[in-house]
């Protein structure tokens, strides 16, 4: 297969930046009590420096890398729609979900094939301008929950807050799922297989 | 009142998100489209499996994991 991936050991700037985001995002977390999240960020951070620091040696399984179109998309979608008509909070929840995560997480292991080619002023522009939107909304949606936990309570509504009432509408659910899903397949190119 | 101020501020920078994202489209050797950065960023391991994993947290966190 074709590939300009790189899997080779090193720490670049992109990297470093990486394992910063994930190792805040598990701080906060065990901060704010979601200790099971703030687990699992701090797995994958420690996976990721392993990674780094055996020079990308950490195999998991090669062959399901290689998993044709269809088996990855009738996979994802039977775990999706488990996900989205079970009882939310619930036992088939929580398997479906920690199946696409080991799902995502395989797929994503391994090289995904070229990668489109643009000026690299342009990458380098919608980076910086999708960091900053990204770091504004996310500082703006901590702000509202540490205001909300100082005693501020439903004047500052965080986004869980305001989409809850949506993901309760069983057709709503349904339809977040299945655009987070798509979101994730083409993340992991999943479009571009055989 | 502060509900509103609030919720006006996630508008506004989901706003932004969706006119960078316009203008990305119409000019994308200007500024790359978002899904063409990420896929540019997914070069590595590293952060291609850190993007997946925040993706996969928005399911988990919206989804399925119980109120805090």
């Amino acid at each position: 297969m074709a590939t300009a991936d790189r899997v080779t050991p090193g720490w670049s700037r992109a990297t470093i930046i990486w394992i910063a985001v994930l190792s805040l995002m598990a701080a906060f977390q065990l901060w704010r009590g979601a200790v099971v999240d703030g687990l699992l960020f701090s797995g994958l951070v420690v996976m990721l420096v392993v990674d780094r620091m055996t020079g990308g040696r950490i195999v998991l399984i090669r062959r399901a890398a290689q998993a044709p179109r269809w088996v990855v998309l009738t996979t994802a979608a039977s775990l999706g729609l488990v996900l989205a008509i079970s009882p939310r909070h619930g036992t088939l929840d929580a398997i479906a979900i920690t199946a696409l995560g080991v799902l995502a997480l395989v797929l994503a292991w391994s090289p995904t094939g070229k990668r489109p080619q643009r000026p690299a002023a342009a990458y380098r522009r919608s980076a910086i301008a999708w960091s900053l939107l990204g770091v504004t909304f996310c500082l703006w949606e901590a702000g509202a929950y540490i205001a909300s936990v100082s005693g501020g309570g439903d004047s500052f509504p965080t986004v869980s807050v305001l989409l809850d009432p949506f993901l309760e509408w069983p057709l709503g659910r349904l339809l977040f799922t299945a655009a987070w899903l798509v979101g994730g397949l083409s993340l992991l190119r999943v479009w571009h297989r055989r | 009142m502060t509900y509103t101020i609030v919720l006006a501020g996630y508008l506004v920078v989901v706003g932004f998100m969706f006119i960078t994202q316009l203008i990305a489209w119409r000019h994308p050797h200007l500024i790359a489209p978002l899904g063409e950065m990420l896929e540019r960023q997914m070069i590595e391991r590293t952060t291609r499996v850190g993007i997946i994993a925040a993706w996969w947290w928005c399911g988990w966190h919206f989804v399925f994991a119980p109120p805090a």
